[in-house]
């Protein structure tokens, strides 16, 4: 039997459930990234396809992933939306605790973009790791750094 | 003159109405009389003189008195109001019907089961053995969504390095400045 990517091992040794920053979903859609970092993501997503594992998205990361394609290519965005409706992917609305947890990273200035926060926070708020591709998000709230697992 | 009623009509009684009322609706407290023809023209023509004579008080609207009644009476717009607004939604639900393509009726069971027309099922590449899910998305209605399958049933990761995929490079190809861009630039003082 194969040895399990350690980035899947990381994600089931936390409950087995995910949280998804932008940047790791673009690198999965886009499949422009280096080779050592699509195997990665793509570890990644196998399981979450196979129903091992459970990838939630936020809202704001969702609304990141729509930008580009309705901007220059408008078929894409029924790519993104079938993606984002697939069965072991989930789609986190904003919610107040979210809010709140959002505004004390912004104004503790643990993270200081708006944007990292809500995502960081709507992890926190859910109990689940944040897989991200951003060094300093990663660092700034413990989150699980894709380059790491390269 | 324009007779409430009147199909030949309906589409200039409309526009009077229209005009009269989109903007001064919440100001208009004025009746009509009955099956008494009204000339909505001069009504519209009017409209600023109704207003003048509503801010000043105590001043009748001749187009819109009954001068038949030993007393000046005011007519009912609700009337106007109401076939108004019938006429519209009528027009409008006849729009809606011919642009929605329907199929055939189709029972609900006992148990809740619901027999897709093929052709629907077929036009939202739905096949059988497919897993579908059933979401409420208002009174009457529900989505019938496919899931468990990336599209033409292939796996996401297969499609994805497939040369169908549009969002191949679309997104610039560094995932992360494209979030940068989004999100703004990172700042200097953090205490990370």
């Amino acid at each position: 039997m194969a040895r399990e990517h350690p980035l899947v091992a990381a994600v089931r040794g936390a409950g087995g459930g995910f949280l998804c920053d932008t940047a790791p979903l673009v690198y999965l859609l886009e499949r422009t990234a280096p080779r050592p970092l699509l195997a990665v993501v793509d570890a990644l997503f196998d399981r979450v396809e196979e129903g091992a594992l459970g990838c939630l998205v936020s809202a704001f990361s969702a609304a990141e992933l729509f930008v580009r394609p309705y901007r220059v290519h408008p078929p894409a965005v029924t790519v993104v939306d079938g993606f984002l409706r697939g069965p072991n992917v989930g789609v986190v609305e904003p919610s107040l605790g979210v809010a709140h947890g959002a505004a004390r990273l912004v104004a503790r200035r643990v993270v200081p973009r708006l944007g990292d926060a809500i995502v960081a926070a709507t992890a926190a708020d859910l109990g689940l790791p944040l897989v991200t591709a951003d060094q300093r998000l990663a660092r700034a709230v413990g989150g699980l750094l894709v380059q790491d697992y390269v | 003159m324009v007779r409430p009623g009147d199909d030949g009509h309906r589409l200039t009684y409309f526009s009077c109405l229209q005009a009269c009322f989109d903007d001064y609706l919440p100001d208009f407290n004025v009746r009509y009389s009955g099956d008494r023809p009204v000339d909505f023209a001069a009504f519209r023509r009017s409209r600023d003189r109704v207003l003048a004579a509503l801010a000043g008080g105590g001043e009748t609207y001749p187009w819109l008195v009954d001068r038949d009644q030993a007393w000046p009476r005011v007519v009912d717009s609700s009337q106007i109001y109401d076939y108004a607004v019938s006429v519209s939604m009528a027009r409008w639900r006849e729009m809606l019907n011919a642009a929605t393509p329907r199929t055939q009726l189709t029972k609900v069971s006992r148990n809740g089961t619901v027999v897709l027309a093929a052709r629907a099922r077929r036009a939202a590449g739905i096949e059988p053995g497919d897993q579908v899910v059933t979401i409420p998305v208002g009174p009457g209605a529900v989505l019938v969504e496919r899931v468990g399958s990336a599209p033409s049933g292939r796996t996401w990761r297969e499609f994805l390095d497939s040369d169908e995929n549009p969002l191949r490079g679309i997104y610039g190809g560094n995932p992360q400045a494209y979030v940068d861009e989004l999100r703004g630039p990172w700042p200097e003082s953090t205490r990370s």
